[in-house]
């Protein structure tokens, strides 16, 4: 049983209409989305066809009147906020792929606008709630707009990056603008688990079915991880801070250990990296937690030991209102209990810069049964 | 009993194969020799070379020779050595040819590599059995060549060895392969790099990597990939007897990709209604892993509980060398990063149970 706070920092928010966001456009892109004589146009880029359509939200978080799970948000507080009773909710929305559409000026207005619906529609509404600022990927300049844009805004926490636009992995120089005005802001970085828009997201080839896709969606991340690495994001932004989002993170030994295996040729390939890949990690990344790994207690820590420090980077994440979203009571069992405070809070109110819990702490899990 | 599953030899240059070739390939490829001959090669050169040189500086026999291409000397050096009791021989830049854009070429280039492997390198010494390159753009093709290759006792393996038609290898369009490697009793050998030559790479993803320790670090990706693919479309289900060997990616991923799997059967598993067992229960049948090369943890008592955590995983691993490369691993490697108790099982038994050895009066025989 873990009785300490909670932040949560991967919850999908969304809009119940495209009207509730598109009031934000500027009145041509309105106009744009509106379709002419055809349909209204899409919000997000088109997707590969190997998704799940209904099933990928838990049925019981569909409101009512039969919208998008996660558009509720008093259905969000009675399902999640409350009996979690999280100190702080990060809303990461479901899931910021605006920052892909193909079209960059559109991309970059609708980012501008999702984060306006963010700011007026939901913060205001529950002290719990933060927000990351969606940046549009493909010009990484306008996404160093918009994080100056809100970066005085005090609920707006730090950056989502979603969908690798440009076709090159997050460690390089090509998206150094954002990383720069993140820097700049002291806002961190959250890079949520996405596609590139085109080309490959699985080494190997295409995989035919979500059982192959979802036991491999971690590798587009472990290339994130690596090419920061390898192009030295860190030294050239020593002050950064970067949490991959929903990528997993039981593989992180591994690479990490393959990573250091090769400290003498990266120092020789890329002479500006000055530290050891596992030192950086531990000083500058960060991985949320969901989804977790139900394995026995021991099998788990014996894997997650081969990261030295892991207990320092991993971050309590709840990925409601998905499919596949986890409970804290569920984790709290499979982590060495010196683990739990790190994990469920201090690690994550580091990174976002949260001071220490401001309520009388409230039962994890328990609190459903109240 | 130490059996080495990994071991690596180039041809000195390339007229050793084209000469090979009908006269008409011969004369496409450009006069032997010259330096405008075919000026791509019959090789691929890698999208990033490592820094440092990819292979031992005693591998070498003169300059300007590939690494691993004096089979005399691999043998003095490793075998000898090492005391390599019996060695599986992959071909290094060879298995490349099947990622050239040509398929008729990669045909002739395959069937002449297969040659060049028999009489160069496998007749050199008895300890020696050769992995079979593959004709990897046309699986019907390939199945004949396995068909026509098998019965000479001194293949022990086929290798899928270049992506060249770009699906995860449990795709239905490979099904013909699996079906004369099951019915020849040769087991598949899938490598790390076969995803990685530039006409071919898949890996790793979401754009192209800056550096060589990307690679380096992510090299397991199409492997678990292939792993994941093969199971889910049940390969094995319709092969129970046939073996994968996959290696390249050390050893490390094994665990957090099995226990991802298993949950997501749970999750999808409509997704492959024809599987009656769990994903790692297939795994444990039917996928053998080469060590090559060994990952380094800060201790190797911190990788000991790490690989203990998967049962059986003392039953899968089998002692790769990757030798000539610059991180092959020696017998001594093994004895410090694995469990003592798991080196009998690594070191000769689980290849004696994977490969396809010859019977012992054929060994007798050879040997004689």
């Amino acid at each position: 049983m873990y009785r300490g706070p909670i932040i949560d920092v991967d919850v999908h928010h969304n809009w119940r209409s495209p009207s509730d966001v598109v009031q934000y456009l500027p009145t041509d892109w309105r106009t744009y989305v509106s379709g002419g004589s055809g349909p209204a146009l899409p919000l997000t880029p088109g997707n590969r066809r190997v998704l799940m359509v209904d099933s990928s939200y838990r049925v019981e978080a569909i409101p009512e009147d039969g919208s998008l799970p996660g558009t509720d948000y008093e259905l969000m507080k009675r399902q999640l906020l409350d009996p979690l009773g999280s100190q702080k909710t990060i809303l990461t929305y479901d899931i910021g792929l605006q920052s892909g559409l193909p079209n960059p000026e559109f991309a970059a207005a609708l980012c501008r606008a999702a984060n306006q619906y963010t700011v007026e529609q939901w913060l205001p509404r529950d002290d719990r709630l933060c927000g990351l600022i969606l940046v549009p990927t493909s010009v990484p300049e306008d996404a160093a707009r918009e994080i100056a844009h809100w970066a005085n805004h005090p609920r707006m926490v730090g950056v989502l990056v979603v969908v690798n636009s440009l076709g090159r992995p997050f460690g390089h120089p090509i998206y150094d603008p954002i990383y720069r005005a993140a820097a700049e802001h002291g806002l961190p970085i959250s890079i949520h688990l996405s596609g590139p828009p085109e080309g490959r997201d699985i080494a190997g080839g295409n995989p035919s079915m979500m059982l192959e896709r979802y036991t491999l969606f971690g590798q587009a991340g472990m290339h994130h991880l690596t090419s920061m690495i390898t192009n030295a994001l860190f030294e050239k932004f020593p002050t950064l801070r970067v949490m991959l989002v929903e990528w997993g993170f039981d593989w992180l030994p591994s690479v990490a250990n393959r990573l250091d295996t090769a400290w003498p040729i990266l120092r020789v390939e890329s002479p500006r990296v000055r530290r050891l890949p596992s030192e950086v990690i531990r000083e500058h990344l960060r991985f949320s937690t969901q989804p977790f790994e139900y394995v026995p207690a021991r099998a788990l820590s014996a894997i997650l030991d081969g990261f030295e420090g892991i207990a320092d980077v991993l971050c309590f994440s709840s990925d409601y209102p998905h499919w596949d979203a986890d409970d804290p009571t569920r984790i709290v069992s499979r982590v060495p209990e010196d683990w739990h405070s790190k994990l469920f809070y201090e690690n994550a109110a580091a990174f976002f810069g949260f001071g220490p819990p401001v309520a009388p702490p409230v039962l994890a899990g328990s609190a459903q049964h109240a | 009993m130490i059996i080495d599953s990994y071991l690596l030899v180039n041809f000195a240059s390339a007229p050793e194969i084209t000469q090979r070739l009908p006269i008409g390939w011969r004369e496409y490829l450009g006069p032997e020799g010259s330096p405008t001959a075919f000026p791509l090669g019959i090789t691929a050169r890698p999208a990033l070379p490592n820094p440092l040189g990819k292979a031992l500086p005693e591998a070498f026999s003169a300059a300007g020779c590939s690494p691993g291409s004096d089979i005399r000397r691999t043998v003095a050096q490793h075998l000898d050595g090492n005391g390599i009791d019996r060695a599986l021989v992959c071909h290094d830049d060879g298995r490349s040819v099947a990622a050239l854009p040509h398929p008729r070429l990669c045909i002739e280039l395959v069937r002449a590599c297969n040659e060049w492997m028999l009489e160069e390198v496998l007749s050199a010494d008895p300890r020696l059995f050769g992995t079979l390159l593959l004709p990897m753009h046309s699986p019907t093709e390939s199945a004949r060549v396995i068909r026509e290759a098998a019965g000479d006792p001194r293949w022990a393996g086929v290798t899928l060895s270049a992506n060249s038609l770009g699906q995860p290898f449990g795709h239905p369009i490979y099904h013909p392969v699996y079906e004369a490697a099951a019915e020849t009793g040769l087991p598949i050998v899938i490598d790390a790099e076969a995803d990685t030559y530039l006409d071919v790479m898949t890996n790793p993803v979401s754009g192209r990597p800056s550096t060589y320790t990307d690679l380096y670090a992510l090299s397991s990706q199409s492997i678990s990939t292939h792993v994941v693919s093969m199971i889910s479309q049940g390969v094995f289900e319709m092969w129970p007897e046939l073996k994968l060997f996959v290696v390249g990616g050390g050893i490390s991923w094994i665990t957090p990709l099995l226990w991802r799997f298993d949950t997501q059967f749970k999750a999808f598993h409509r997704d492959a209604p024809g599987l009656v067992l769990l994903p790692s229960e297939y795994f444990a049948r039917n996928v053998r892993v080469g060590t090559y090369p060994v990952d380094r943890f800060t201790s190797p008592e911190r990788l000991h509980r790490y690989l203990l955590a998967q049962p059986g995983l003392k039953d899968v691993l089998t002692y790769a060398s990757g030798y000539p490369m610059w991180n092959r691993d020696n017998p001594a490697d093994l004895g410090r990063w694995l469990p003592a108790d798991w080196l009998p099982n690594v070191m000769g038994t689980n290849a004696m149970d994977v490969f396809r050895w010859p019977t012992t009066a054929q060994a007798t025989a050879g040997t004689a």
